[in-house]
């Protein structure tokens, strides 16, 4: 096994060792001859040389796979090692659930580690949905310790998305987190992931509750980024939404309009804000037609405005 | 929730020492990166062969910032370099080490710091980074088939760099890129990932690189930007996480490609960034206090750049090296 492969190697150097006495290290060109070294630094240069080796043979065996484990305790961050090991796992036909226990020491000591999360991916990949629980779990402790690690999160939208992992659980999950920091913005994140993965970016019932538990956490900090951005976020995508139309001030309607057509001024976004004034000052032709004739006016003042702005760019 | 209520105060940031350095020590930083050079046998050299690529290039870039590339063994690196190269056109962090996207972009950054481009096979390149687009626009960085935006930056900055961005397809890979817009205007890794400035360089970089910056809303992504400068003048990667220098450079970067430099306090700014030297050893760390090391130098360098210091030469804003080095391949 791969842990008590570890052990043994770890006291001992490859080019001491019987096992690997058919293969010729491959040293780096300048660090061959260095003659002294701290322990750990020729240890280090040892494995590497055989891994070099065995990497070049293409050797898919167990004791290729203990030399992967000891490489990756030497350095994590090594994309190839991890690769290499990948490709010995698959030609063994090793058991990837055990690979999972091994991933979960290896990332609990190195939560930020991109190489060791993308190789826990394709491990989950090739044992299916038999692993989400187990990965919702996983994930849910490293995001205990640590509740904006990018890596975990990203795993765990990745496992939501791929298994289908109902959307409720996943709600109450980062609504604890969110009770406990009113700031995470991962949490925030999350949730904006889930409302779009499961299609409820038009469903009412959905944003008002969201827009409440943003009420509720401005009201009880006001001081929080996080929470504010993913308001204005809920309310961009759903400006017409939130008012019933009967309920539709032409004053709303025109002071939004009015902040696009600042933006068009400003040559910010300038076409898609023009789009969005033209269509609400085409409602309010509706909303509000005693004016109706106003409202058509500045409908052709944004496209004058959006052709001047054109015209000044080039 | 009256509780959390009581936590309001507790921003995340720093406190600058008052005994920090508060001017450049360019002298230093050179010596610093000299060191680094010349420390070839020593076990961090050796610990770092997986991403020594792109380490010669924080180095080298720094250097040549502070006009002083000269002092670098030119022969010797481009000699290495061509030992990285991969028989798939790529390169890889050292020889014999598989390529990724990383080390061909830095070892196409060094080759035309060095004005040796011509000593690379640009089809080759092109070719391999072609190899690395999905058919949903993304990239991956290497045989490993991680997809990151990171991974598209440096995708079609190699390609721009060397003239050959028609190989790929670009209206894919910013539709991709659009997939990772977020609503708070930042971008993330993926789809649904969360926004991070390091994420928004690279996205933004791409736009600018493809000319489709007129696809988001300038003002809310710099807005995003903007609200990274905490307190102490420093700039964190995402809401609620501590300053670091290196986020200088992603946010300042960011906002000059977008034009609105001038969000951010120019004076907290530097006076965070000239904090986090290393005024014995030279180098910056990423906060102050810290120990300084190649990637937190460059960065911190070409972020006091942007803001255009005599001492300096001006840095390019897409692809962090001297503006000089890229000539009529500028986007700005």
């Amino acid at each position: 096994m791969s842990m008590e492969g570890q052990v043994v190697n770890a006291s001992v150097l490859y080019k001491d060792n019987e096992l690997w006495k058919d293969v010729t290290p491959i040293y780096p060109n300048d660090a061959e001859n260095g003659a002294v070294r701290i322990n750990l630094s020729e240890q280090f240069v040892d494995a590497f040389a055989y891994l070099r080796a065995a990497m070049e043979k293409l050797e898919y065996s167990e004791r290729t796979l203990d030399l992967t484990t000891d490489c990756i305790q030497q350095n994590p961050a090594n994309y190839s090692v991890w690769q290499y090991r990948r490709e010995i796992l698959l030609h063994l036909k090793k058991n990837l659930g055990k690979e999972l226990e091994y991933l979960d020491m290896i990332i609990e000591e190195s939560p930020k580690n991109y190489q060791v999360w993308h190789h826990r991916r394709k491990c989950v990949e090739e044992l299916g949905i038999g692993a989400a629980s187990g990965e919702i779990n996983f994930t849910a402790l490293i995001i205990g310790d640590e509740n904006k690690n990018y890596h975990a999160w990203q795993h765990r939208q990745w496992v939501v998305r791929t298994f289908k992992v109902p959307y409720n659980e996943e709600m109450s999950f980062s609504l604890r987190l969110l009770l406990e920091d009113h700031r995470n913005n991962s949490a925030y994140n999350y949730r904006y992931f889930l409302i779009t993965l499961y299609d409820k970016n038009n469903d009412k019932e959905t944003i008002d509750v969201e827009i409440n538990l943003c009420k509720r956490f401005i009201e009880a900090m006001p001081n929080n980024e996080s929470v504010w951005n993913y308001l204005s976020g809920l309310l961009l995508n759903n400006a017409f939404y939130t008012t019933e139309p009967d309920k539709r001030s032409p004053y709303l309607l025109s002071f939004i309009a009015d902040a696009y057509l600042e933006r068009i001024e400003k040559d910010s976004n300038a076409e898609a804000s023009a789009e969005r004034a033209s269509q609400l000052y085409s409602e309010l032709t509706d909303v509000d037609p005693v004016r109706a004739n106003y409202w058509k006016y500045q409908r052709i003042h944004v496209t004058n405005v959006v052709e001047r702005i054109q015209a000044k760019r080039n | 929730m009256s509780f959390a209520g009581l936590l309001d105060f507790a921003r995340k940031d720093i406190d600058v020492p008052s005994t920090a350095p508060k001017e450049l020590l360019r002298g230093k930083h050179s010596a610093f990166i000299q060191h680094y050079e010349s420390a070839k046998d020593s076990y961090e050299y050796i610990m770092a062969e997986h991403i020594r690529v792109s380490g010669i290039f924080w180095c080298l870039s720094a250097m040549d910032i502070m006009n002083e590339v000269d002092k670098m063994s030119k022969d010797k690196i481009i000699e290495y370099i061509a030992e990285c190269r991969n028989p798939d056109g790529g390169y890889g962090p050292a020889p014999r080490n598989d390529s990724h996207i990383l080390h061909t972009l830095s070892a196409v950054q060094i080759l035309m710091i060095f004005e040796a481009l011509g000593k690379a096979d640009i089809d080759e390149i092109a070719r391999y980074v072609k190899s690395l687009q999905n058919e949903d626009g993304s990239f991956v960085g290497d045989k490993a088939g991680e997809v990151d935006t990171r991974f598209t930056f440096c995708s079609l900055a190699t390609l721009h760099l060397i003239g050959r961005l028609e190989v790929v397809d670009l209206d894919a890979a910013i539709a991709f890129v659009m997939r990772c817009y977020n609503s708070d205007g930042g971008f993330g890794t993926r789809p649904g990932s969360e926004s991070h400035a390091g994420q928004v360089y690279c996205c933004v970089g791409s736009l600018a690189v493809a000319g489709r910056l007129d696809d988001i809303d300038r003002d809310r992504t710099a807005q995003w930007l903007a609200f990274r400068q905490c307190d102490s003048g420093g700039l964190n990667g995402r809401p609620e996480k501590l300053p670091d220098v290196c986020y200088s450079w992603w946010v300042l970067s960011s906002l000059a490609i977008l034009r609105r430099l001038d969000f951010i306090d120019e004076d907290r700014m530097k006076r965070f960034i000239f904090a986090c030297q290393d005024d014995e050893t030279g180098g910056f760390a990423d906060r102050p206090g810290d120990y300084p090391d190649p990637f937190h130098t460059v960065f911190g360098i070409a972020a006091l750049s942007l803001f255009g210091d005599d001492s300096l030469a001006p840095v390019d804003p897409v692809f962090c090296m001297a503006a000089r080095r890229i000539g009529d391949k500028a986007l700005l």
